[in-house]
């Protein structure tokens, strides 16, 4: 789509999420997607981020409202496991709608 | 791009990447193993055969807790994925109950525990519904050697049919051709995810 001066415009790139558009945190966001929960260290194998920028880019999920931090127990170890959380899930899948959209705007000619 | 394929795909290399520590080779190798050689060299200790199943999921529990947790972490995979798993835990499960039913029957009456086990046909039948289980979990669990299994495990049923030798043979190839791809998983996984100082984990 473009104007008279021949400049594209997106009209969905002002309702991208920025939240999610970092690319640390949309990987983070599409591992959690696909997987029920995981602890910080799988987080940090599956995505080779040191633990100083996991950590921050979880607590920036986390204050947005799309991840929660929880603790659980498993045989008799403590874990701090990472989940999704409705709301989370739910900015991912629109965020997906919303660069499908985009990049079939997308004139490859 | 196709997103639903990309998301399938992380989800397939997490799942692999965490079966990628042979564990499951080694002890499935180890108990198939143990096995055939209890049956060939000391039949009379058949009963040990049920323990087989109990011994394979707790020693693979107690391994996974030690060896792969504190390298590539904890995770919980999907619903979906969780019941993949169940159907594996359930042709296990099938694969115990129908050789202990055939090794009591054998206990019982002895004629027809003849048949059932020296027989070359019983074999060849053992060869395919083995060598179709080991398909069917590598096609369930997309862990693409479990195929190369269950040919192996065919292959030598179809070879002992043919060239009388032990009746174990096709366990004692099995076994060892997964002790052997498990030992070199396990060194490979090891090398590649050295152990986490896990006070590092600890996040605020």
């Amino acid at each position: 789509m473009s104007n008279d001066t021949g400049d594209v415009r997106f009209p969905v790139i002002d309702d991208i999420d920025r939240v999610i558009h970092e690319p640390a945190r949309l990987i983070i966001m599409s591992h959690l997607y696909v997987l029920d929960r995981a602890d910080f260290l799988f987080l940090k194998q599956q995505t080779d981020l040191t633990w100083g920028n996991l950590s921050s880019h979880i607590t920036k999920l986390e204050n947005a409202g799309f991840v929660e931090v929880i603790k659980k127990f498993v045989d008799r170890k403590p874990y701090t496991l990472i989940q999704l959380t409705p709301k989370g899930r739910e900015a991912f899948e629109k965020y997906q709608r919303q660069m499908r959209h985009m990049f079939r705007r997308i004139d490859k000619k | 791009m196709n997103e639903t394929t990309n998301l399938k795909s992380i989800e397939r290399r997490v799942y692999l990447s965490y079966h990628q520590d042979g564990l499951i080779d080694l002890i499935m190798g180890g108990v198939l193993l143990s096995l055939s050689l209890i049956i060939w060299l000391l039949p009379e200790f058949w009963f040990v055969l049920i323990g087989g199943f109990i011994v394979m999921t707790t020693a693979y529990a107690a391994a996974k807790k030690a060896i792969t947790f504190p390298r590539v972490g904890y995770v919980e995979f999907s619903q979906v994925r969780r019941k993949k798993t169940q159907y594996i835990f359930l042709a296990f499960i099938v694969i115990t109950v129908f050789g202990n039913i055939l090794t009591i029957i054998a206990w019982m009456f002895p004629a027809l525990g003849i048949l059932i086990f020296e027989s070359a046909f019983t074999l060849l039948i053992i060869g395919v519904i083995g060598g179709g289980i080991l398909a069917f979990i590598g096609y369930i669990s997309e862990i693409w050697r479990f195929y190369l299994y269950g040919i192996i495990f065919l292959s030598s049923a179809v070879f002992t049919f043919f060239v009388p030798s032990l009746a174990v043979f096709p366990l004692i190839v099995l076994g060892s051709v997964m002790i052997i791809f498990g030992s070199i998983l396990l060194y490979r996984f090891i090398q590649r995810y050295p152990k986490e100082i896990l006070g590092e984990v600890e996040r605020v």
